[in-house]
């Protein structure tokens, strides 16, 4: 029983980092109809200011993060400035360009020299090494992780919230479904589309300042990430939240299962997101064939 | 604005004669002069080939850029049928194992095993190709890289090891012994493979194709099968992308499993953009010019190139995404028109 707790646990932690991740990700694409590829190389870039200003400048905790979110948020502006402007209406083109951002902001990373010197940096947070045992199981949980669990909580209320009640979010919606008819109505779709790209990269910021302490503030394993992350987007049809949430937890209970209890299968931890796709494919595809035999008698009739 | 984006791709041009000649005229002087300058310079620069650029660096930075260009080749030609896969890198390094497997057990001359090298890839391709019948744009992109990523931390990482402990070598024959033999085995497997693909777009199966890409509920009431013709054009990509990696194997030697990471393939599919999507030429232009340059420049400008090629391929990549969006192709189209006089 303690053992089965200690996969929930390891799960939870670990499908918050996915979701996490995920969710900024299917916000820009389910206003936009972008896939930001660039998500974990904005969040990445982000990490290395913030401890840029915290490990080598000696400066306050809260302000090296602030001034990472706030350099994801330049971007943001600018990447909107400089390349949804210039490719108006082609979410293609715009979704290539920020795979070209992801490698360009690789690169910036490496040209610093001392920024990935050591492979094993962290970014200090406050609540760094403080722990606290979970009842019934042998596991140690961080603080930094449960900030990122309640975090994640409120997060994703929060924007579903936002994308259905508030002024701006609805705008955002109106937007993505019809720039022109949004514009009609009053809605400026430059302003929204601004506002959103700020935020969406501005997401990918916070993400990795909730995340790089848990983990590492590494290059590779934040990319590495940010593909598991994708999968769990996927799974959530790249539109719901909650089914991203929901994916994400379940990936990184599986991935905990597979390490707890198939100790044997060690290989099996990494086919687990494309068995996931698959499942959901074949869930997807159960569900369009009740969908379609619901519809047949009124396509009879109709016939 | 649709809530799924499929990749616009760019229209691959078929039938293009030029609108210069017409059935039963003879073309006029300008644009046969220019094709027959620009043949003799092509054919020159095939058969000199490396030999141009000693002053650069080694052949091998030539040869490493003939094999990323035919894996960028392998990624566009699934813009045929408006698809992205960023598995490519992984069918890739499943060449080079399978090429490493044939010298290890059979004695087959090299040509066979090229050829069977190919043939291995289409169980993996049809894997895929059952994902890419039921899913589409982002969705399949997504699909192909967690199969890419499977593949690289379950299967590349057991079969060729991590940096520290390499195994799953490839041993060149004596007949590629060097880089030069090299050079004409890879240019002249890619010429042959552009060839194939050009005489394709050509064919009553291309003009299919261009079809299917338009509208699959046409192309589907026509009764042609979608399916089939997707098939095909997965497990074509496939095989082009097994052979550069079997390529890359002879060129290298023995391979890290992180270099077939699924980060890579979008690395490649930024070059496929920046080439021109749908475009073979544009693929060959862009696959040569980002594989082969930053290669030349690690060797000229070891201490300063070495930091910055992730920054070179980005900045590249995103200017000629967000300037020219028809990528390498389309600049070169315009060129070419130009030359021949064409409005």
């Amino acid at each position: 029983m303690s053992k089965l707790l200690q996969v929930l646990v390891i799960g939870v932690i670990a499908g918050s980092i996915y979701g996490f991740i995920a969710m900024g990700m299917v916000l820009v694409y389910r206003t936009t109809g972008v896939l930001n590829v660039a998500h974990g190389g904005i969040g990445i870039l982000s990490g290395y200011v913030a401890h840029e200003l915290i490990h080598f400048r000696h400066q306050p905790y809260y302000e090296g993060v602030a001034g990472g979110v706030a350099v994801a948020c330049l971007l943001g502006l600018l990447f909107e400035l400089v390349v949804v402007r210039r490719l108006p209406g082609r979410p293609d083109l715009q979704t290539a360009a920020t795979l070209g951002l992801y490698t360009l902001l690789l690169g910036v990373v490496v040209t610093v020299p001392w920024w990935t010197t050591n492979a094993f940096q962290v970014l200090p947070s406050p609540l760094l090494n403080k722990t606290f045992r979970v009842p019934g199981t042998p596991e140690s949980v961080t603080y930094d992780q449960v900030v990122l669990i309640v975090a994640l909580a409120l997060f994703s209320a929060g924007l579903y919230w936002m994308l259905r009640r508030t002024r701006i979010g609805l705008a955002m919606r109106a937007v993505s479904d019809s720039s022109a008819a949004a514009g009609l109505m009053g809605i400026r779709p430059e302003t929204v589309s601004r506002v959103l790209w700020i935020v969406g990269f501005g997401l990918s910021g916070l993400t990795t300042m909730l995340v790089a302490p848990i983990t590492l503030l590494d290059a590779n394993a934040l990319s590495l990430l940010t593909l598991k992350a994708l999968t769990v987007a996927f799974l959530g049809g790249l539109v719901s939240l909650p089914l991203t949430v929901a994916g994400g937890l379940i990936l990184g209970t599986l991935e905990a299962f597979n390490d707890l209890y198939l100790v044997h299968l060690p290989d099996l931890k990494y086919a687990w997101p494309f068995i996931l796709m698959v499942v959901a494919l074949l869930w997807r595809a159960a569900e369009k064939r009740r969908s379609v035999r619901d519809d047949a008698p009124v396509v009879a009739a109709a016939a | 604005m649709s809530t799924t984006a499929e990749f616009q791709i760019q229209e691959p041009v078929v039938g293009d004669a030029g609108p210069t000649t017409r059935p039963g005229r003879m073309a006029p002087a300008r644009p046969l002069a220019a094709r027959g300058v620009g043949a003799f310079l092509l054919a020159t620069f095939v058969l000199m080939g490396p030999k141009l650029f000693t002053w650069a660096g080694p052949p091998a930075a030539y040869d490493f850029g003939l094999t990323v260009a035919m894996l960028v080749v392998a990624v566009s030609v699934l813009a045929w049928i408006g698809e992205i896969s960023l598995a490519v890198v992984a069918q890739m390094g499943l060449g080079m194992v399978a090429l490493s497997w044939f010298q290890d057990h059979t004695s087959f001359p090299l040509a066979v095993s090229l050829v069977l090298v190919t043939l291995s890839s289409i169980p993996t391709s049809l894997i895929l190709g059952v994902f890419c019948l039921r899913l589409r744009g982002v969705n399949f992109v997504i699909a192909s890289l967690a199969f890419a990523g499977m593949t690289q931390k379950a299967f590349f990482q057991k079969v060729l090891g991590a940096a520290t402990s390499l195994h799953g070598r490839v041993s060149r024959p004596a007949i590629v012994r060097s880089d030069g033999a090299l050079y004409y085995l890879i240019v002249f497997s890619l010429i042959a493979v552009v060839a194939g693909l050009y005489l394709l777009q050509r064919s009553r199966v291309g003009t299919a194709l261009a079809s299917l890409r338009d509208s699959e509920t046409a192309f589907w009431t026509l009764g042609y099968s979608p399916a089939a013709y997707k098939l095909f054009v997965v497990c074509l990509s496939g095989a082009i992308a097994t052979l550069a990696g079997a390529y890359y194997g002879l060129l290298q030697g023995t391979v890290p499993s992180f270099y077939f990471n699924p980060g890579l393939a979008i690395v490649y599919f930024g070059f496929a953009v920046a080439g021109g999507m749908g475009s073979i030429g544009g693929a060959v232009g862009g696959g040569l010019f980002f594989g082969a340059l930053p290669k030349y420049l690690e060797v000229l400008w070891p201490s300063i190139y070495n930091k910055f090629d992730f920054l070179f391929y980005g900045l590249v990549a995103l200017l000629i995404i967000v300037w020219v969006p028809g990528g390498l192709a389309g600049v070169g189209r315009r060129f070419w028109h130009r030359v021949e006089g064409r409005p």
